[in-house]
């Protein structure tokens, strides 16, 4: 047999030169590592501290570089909420930056809309044939949507230079509600939660151990460690139920009635803090009226959870006040009752006074707050845009509270084929997959065929980059340097995602696509850089700091900035909040106005008709919603999604583990394989968000797994503006 | 039992997986994948995740076990696999002829063949790594700090003080090998 040299051996024979002594063991700074580590001789190895973007949570890494290739990530040390630490996905940024599948030359469609058939094109012509386009319609007919990102700003000033209102991000499929229950209750979305030093944690579905944040999960497990209590309300078991002091598995859309309870229990009990909530908050009496029926018993009859349990977390979380924090989670995009539910949490939270003191809720404490913010490149002033929003976000009589920055992503459809309030003709998505992201696809696919210019700028084919006229790949974030992007917590804090290596083929950042596209669309006024460096060191201008100082350690906080809650050592310091009253609005003047609920009430989730399940879904730790599905690494690890089916229901149907099953809504189907398993409800079925997906560029993923956006339906949450997407029910069928 | 290396430093190397603060993640899985190259389709670490049916209720690291006794060194017919002085089974790739004897014997079947090298392959404790001074990427990475390497010839080395008490217990020690990798269970 021939013995092919593994890389072990050829470390042994390096092991005396350079290969293994170079191993990281500091920041080399490198403004423009790409030229400079091709300098380097060969197996040398250099680092370069940046930022990830495997999900949106952006964690600090340092990337090691060697004959300049990215041979591996990992967590920055120097950051205290990670330890160096980071997840699958951020292990994995290698297995995106080298996948063969994604696009690296813009491409132009040559088929029909869905089909992926598509030609090679140079960027300028990609840039004319948009632009061509763009210029046979009026201003208001472009829409463009994302995930928001630290690149938003040039999508983001092409948009209002072009001079539409439309402009969509995907938040209101994801934490729109929660954002505005927040803005409403208590006056912005920008507060997070001290998770390491809370002592009692109760999460309402937020999975922390497996729709991963790293700061978050880490700080909560060395809560635990440190004997804090984490109560965690699934349907489902997850690896945060394992992680838990207590799970509990209330009916599917039955939150509300339980935090309703504790509010009861928390009030009728006086187990909160009173001097609190007659200094900072509004409408406690209006709260406690409201409450009053909300009995544990009561709730016990709609949650399925016994009336001594959510007595008994409600005095624990009374007890363990300040440190006691009800969650008020991230993706809320569920049913018609979530905004309240998050209103009633955040009246948890009031009661118990944990605002600004460790261990509780705190405001982010942002550069604008030390008076100093990020600079920015100059451009001419916008043009003013006096079309209506197609969305009706931010309008009277519409969606007042949804903010313009998202917007409703959800209308499309509605836009393009009714024509009301007038018809939307291009839309630009970037490194967004409507498609994946939002229910009623079939209605979206006909929209996007009706469409006259369909764009995605993306790193793969994706779904809705099938049906796209173009294409243009934009370079992952391994290969670009992006705008600063702030990252505060309880101090201001900045960092910097720079270059590591040059992009592949011949994609690029977004600084370029944008700048490119404007020139192209007679805008290029609004671009006057030379280049993303340019645009950093003006950022830096306020804070006389170097891109070269800011590199060296990836983040920067102001050096006379400390961790600050208002409230740590004086319980009554004064804490102005950006509501109507100045206070936490328990009772909301403004909701009464426009005719919902000023303080929370129940409303129960629909019952799923007989013969049906009530459907969830979730996120899984090696997957970052519908983005990383196709990734080597990552799909090794979870190639498809399952059908989690409890063994009651799986009997009676026939249905054994492993066997395929159809999961139908009305004529609408998604194929699947089950896994009956007690870890789910009897009446409620589960699967992970991302599959079913359909591309042809998506060579590994595509065809694999349950897809519900296909078989979902678009509800809207007439408060917020967020998509409603567990109120769906689903027939199970053994294929 | 240990070995004295450049520094003039002996050590005696252990991992101990607190299953308390691991949650699963796959960050280890993927962090060693990448760190050490691990051809498409095989693992030198995984996790075994929790069931309600039988099985484990909390996530498990598996990888190689590092045994005293190992299976795997005592079937190797030309001694390519052995135990170094500080506790690390390793392969020395220039004496392997890929019987794959050693991937039989392995009772925690932790052992896969590197069809492109002709070579078995499998968790070395990162040992480039340590022989620089750095954790095992493994342990670098970890989400929850569940896992800790291990120093049992150092007394003040906190994670050898959780075996010493027994606290941290070896999986499976019926097998009689001995294994280096120690896990905490139970709250």
């Amino acid at each position: 047999m021939a013995i092919t040299p593994t890389r072990r051996s050829v470390l042994q024979i390096a092991a005396a030169g350079t290969a293994v002594a170079a191993l990281p063991v500091g920041v080399r700074e490198l403004a423009h590592p790409p030229a400079a580590s091709a300098a380097e001789a060969p197996g040398t190895e250099s680092v370069v501290t940046s930022v990830c973007e495997m999900c949106t949570v952006r964690c600090p890494i340092l990337v090691r570089v060697r004959d300049g290739k990215v041979i591996r990530i990992e967590g920055n040390p120097k950051e205290k909420s990670t330890q160096g630490a980071i997840c699958a996905r951020g292990n994995a940024g290698i297995s995106l930056l080298y996948d063969k599948d994604r696009v690296r030359t813009p491409l132009i469609r040559v088929g029909e809309r869905g089909e992926g058939k598509f030609r090679k094109a140079s960027w300028d012509e990609a840039y004319k044939y948009i632009a061509d386009r763009l210029k046979a319609i009026r201003p208001e007919e472009l829409a463009v949507g994302r995930r928001p990102s630290a690149s938003d700003a040039f999508l983001l000033t092409f948009a209002k230079a072009f001079g539409t209102p439309n402009i969509f991000s995907h938040e209101s499929s994801c934490p729109l509600g929660r954002n505005v229950a927040m803005e409403v209750t208590l006056g912005t979305s920008g507060a997070a939660i001290d998770y390491s030093k809370v002592d009692y944690l109760v999460s309402f579905g937020r999975n922390h151990m497996e729709t991963l944040a790293v700061p978050q999960a880490q700080g909560i497990i060395a809560g635990l460690a440190r004997g804090a209590r984490l109560v965690y309300l699934d349907p489902r078991r997850t690896p945060t139920s394992t992680a838990a002091t207590t799970w509990l598995q209330p009916l599917p859309g039955t939150d509300l009635a339980f935090v309703l309870a504790m509010l009861q229990v928390v009030i009728a009990e006086k187990l909160y803090d009173q001097d609190f909530v007659k200094q900072y908050t509004l409408g406690f009496d209006q709260l406690a009226g409201a409450v009053g029926e909300y009995t544990p018993e009561w709730a016990a009859t709609k949650t399925g959870i016994p009336a001594t349990t959510i007595r008994d977390v409600a005095r624990d979380f009374g007890a363990a006040r300040p440190r006691a924090v009800a969650d008020f989670g991230w993706f809320s995009s569920t049913y018609l009752n979530d905004f309240q539910l998050r209103r009633a949490i955040l009246a948890l939270n009031a009661l118990v006074g944990n605002l600004e003191v460790p261990g509780g809720i705190f405001f982010i404490k942002g550069l604008k707050g030390y008076g100093t913010e990020l600079g920015d490149w100059k451009k001419p002033a916008f043009p003013a845009v006096t079309a209506e929003r197609v969305d009706g976000a931010g309008v009277p009589g519409k969606y007042p509270l949804t903010p313009v920055k998202d917007g409703l992503c959800q209308v499309l459809p509605e836009s393009v084929l009714t024509g009301k309030p007038y018809a939307l003709k291009a839309y630009i998505a970037h490194r967004f997959d409507p498609l994946a992201a939002i229910p009623d696809q079939p209605r979206m696919i006909e929209a996007f065929k009706k469409l006259d210019l369909l764009v995605s700028v993306d790193v793969y084919m994706s779904d809705t980059g099938a049906y796209a006229d173009v294409i243009l790949p934009e370079c992952t974030y391994l290969e670009r340097t992006d705008p600063v992007m702030e990252a505060s917590g309880l101090a201001p804090k900045i960092r910097l995602r720079q270059q590591v290596v040059p992009p592949q083929g011949d994609a690029k950042p977004s600084w370029q696509i944008y700048q490119g596209l404007a020139k192209a669309a007679g805008l290029g006024a609004y671009f006057a850089y030379n280049d993303i460096d340019e645009i950093v060191a003006a950022q830096l201008v306020p804070f006389k700091l170097s891109t070269a100082e800011l590199a060296k350690a990836g983040q920067w906080t102001p050096p006379d900035a400390k961790p600050t809650y208002l409230r740590k050592t004086d319980p009554r310091a004064p804490v102005k909040l950006n509501t109507p009253s100045g206070k936490i609005e328990l009772f909301s003047a403004e909701l009464a106005k426009l005719g919902f609920d000023p303080v929370p009430r129940y409303t129960a989730p629909p019952v799923p008709p007989k013969g049906t399940f009530q459907m969830i879904q979730g996120k899984c730790a090696v997957h970052t919603n519908s983005a990383t599905q196709n990734i080597p690494v990552l799909h090794e690890l979870r190639p498809s999604n399952e059908l989690w089916i409890h063994p009651v229901p799986a009997g009676r149907l026939g249905v054994k583990d492993g066997d395929g099953v159809v999961v139908r809504v009305g004529k609408l189907e998604q194929h699947g394989v089950a896994k009956v398993t007690a870890d789910i409800l009897e009446g409620t079925v589960f699967t992970y968000h991302g599959w079913g997906r359909t591309s042809p560029g998506l060579t590994r993923v595509r065809g694999a797994g349950i897809g519900l956006n296909a078989l979902m339906p678009v509800i809207t949450d007439p408060i917020s503006g967020s998509l409603v997407m567990r109120e769906t029910f689903v027939e199970v069928v053994k294929s | 039992m240990s070995t004295a290396t450049k520094t003039g430093v002996r050590h005696q190397y252990a991992l101990v997986v607190d299953t308390n603060k691991c949650i699963g993640c796959e960050a280890c899985s993927v962090a060693c994948r990448v760190e050490n190259e691990v051809p498409a389709g095989h693992w030198r670490s995984r996790i075994v995740p929790p069931t309600s049916s039988g099985g484990s209720k909390v996530p498990m690291k598996w990888s190689c076990m590092h045994c005293a006794d190992a299976p795997c060194v005592q079937v190797c017919p030309t001694k390519a696999t052995y135990r170094r002085s500080d506790g690390i089974v390793v392969i020395d790739a220039a004496r392997c002829v890929g019987c794959k004897y050693c991937i039989v014997a392995c009772p925690y079947g932790a052992r896969y063949f590197d069809e492109k090298a002709g070579l078995p392959d499998k968790c070395d404790l990162c040992v480039d790594r340590l022989d620089a001074g750095l954790a095992p990427a493994c342990v670098q990475t970890c989400v929850g700090r569940a896992l800790a390497l291990a120093d049992l010839a150092d007394p003040s080395d906190e994670a050898a003080a959780r075996i010493r008490s027994g606290e941290a217990k070896p999986l499976h020690p019926e097998l009689g090998t001995k294994p280096s990798v120690y896990y905490v269970v139970g709250k």
